[in-house]
């Protein structure tokens, strides 16, 4: 499997899960409709940052929510503030995917090959 | 004298920290918002808070907002997090109020509890002896979200109840007692293990 970017070892973790049925996760964007661009991982935006507070596997993946709710609520915060919350169906074949905080936030690692945008939409 | 945090927890994750709680050398409490991102660093708002109004927080009892404007003096502070999660944040104080520097958050950002354990994780602890019994003085009592911290000889041991569990009805603060505990490892949202003691018997000490 080839990631979307490249992956330090043992990443993602034993525990992440492959997807393989169809779910529903929600991300936030700058853009509407959405590009590439909302879809880069930390370690994409930020390139020479230590990430010393998150572990270089999770900087390399892409936060999601599994709850609307949650996502709604970010996105009202902070540097967050503004963005639009876009719904993504996550189809086999998209990646792996673990749950990695508190609000049901995970973390997704998506495969190359999986069309993002194609199965994204913005939140009216 | 420069003030100094450690993170001891983040409340609420995405692309980054979003919020954290965090404790002062001499055990002060205090909660960090970020309010935006300059150059490579995230910023955040930092006030003190008392144990009681951060456990009313984190069991969405009360709004980010309310906590805030509660802060103790007026004081708040920001911090720039250069260095990892384990270094301390240096606070730098603030003159003009949240309100005047627009940092405070909206009405309504209500923190809900996590999911709580379901006892199990706890009857595996006590099958493998993951026992540990911490003796000291009651400094925390949450009776509704059953967090708990008691005051030992090696500083502030903290936990929480289980459904099925002893309750802490009944407790006082300030008197001595002593805790069994099961350790259960839990993940915490960086991926790494913490050991999280659910309050297992209670005997008077």
């Amino acid at each position: 499997m080839t990631y979307r970017e490249p992956l330090p070892d043992d990443c993602p973790p034993d525990d992440a899960e492959e997807i393989t049925a169809p779910r529903v996760v929600y991300r936030l964007v700058r853009n509407n409709p959405p590009t590439d661009d909302d879809f880069r991982s930390q370690r994409a935006e930020r390139p020479e940052r230590a990430f010393r507070d998150v572990s270089e596997c999770q900087a390399r993946g892409v936060s999601v929510f599994a709850s609307l709710h949650a996502a709604e609520f970010v996105s009202a915060r902070g540097r967050l503030r503004g963005m639009a919350v876009c719904r993504v169906i996550l189809n086999p074949g998209a990646g792996s995917i673990l749950l990695t905080g508190r609000y049901s936030h995970h973390t997704w690692w998506p495969l190359a090959d999986y069309d993002i945008l194609a199965n994204c939409q913005v939140m009216t | 004298m420069t003030k100094t945090v450690k993170i001891t927890e983040i409340l609420l994750y995405y692309d980054g920290i979003q919020m954290f709680a965090a404790r002062d050398p001499i055990g002060g409490h205090y909660i960090g918002d970020m309010i935006d991102t300059v150059g490579d660093f995230d910023r955040y708002a930092v006030v003190g808070v008392s144990p009681e109004r951060l456990a009313d927080f984190q069991a969405g009892r009360v709004d980010l907002r309310t906590v805030l404007l509660e802060m103790p003096g007026g004081e708040w502070y920001i911090t720039m997090p250069e260095g990892g999660i384990d270094d301390p944040l240096i606070l730098i104080p603030q003159s003009e109020s949240m309100v005047e520097a627009e940092v405070l958050p909206q009405n309504g950002f209500f923190l809900g509890p996590d999911e709580p354990c379901d006892g199990e994780a706890v009857k595996r602890a006590l099958e493998r002896s993951k026992v540990v019994t911490v003796t000291g003085a009651v400094d925390l009592l949450n009776r509704s979200t059953g967090e708990w911290a008691l005051l030992t000889g090696d500083g502030v041991k903290t936990g929480k109840t289980y459904p099925g569990g002893p309750v802490l009805d009944g407790l006082q603060v300030g008197k001595r007692y002593r805790f069994k505990c099961a350790e259960v490892t839990e993940l915490d949202p960086l991926w790494r293990d913490r050991q999280a003691l659910y309050l297992h018997s209670i005997e008077a000490a």
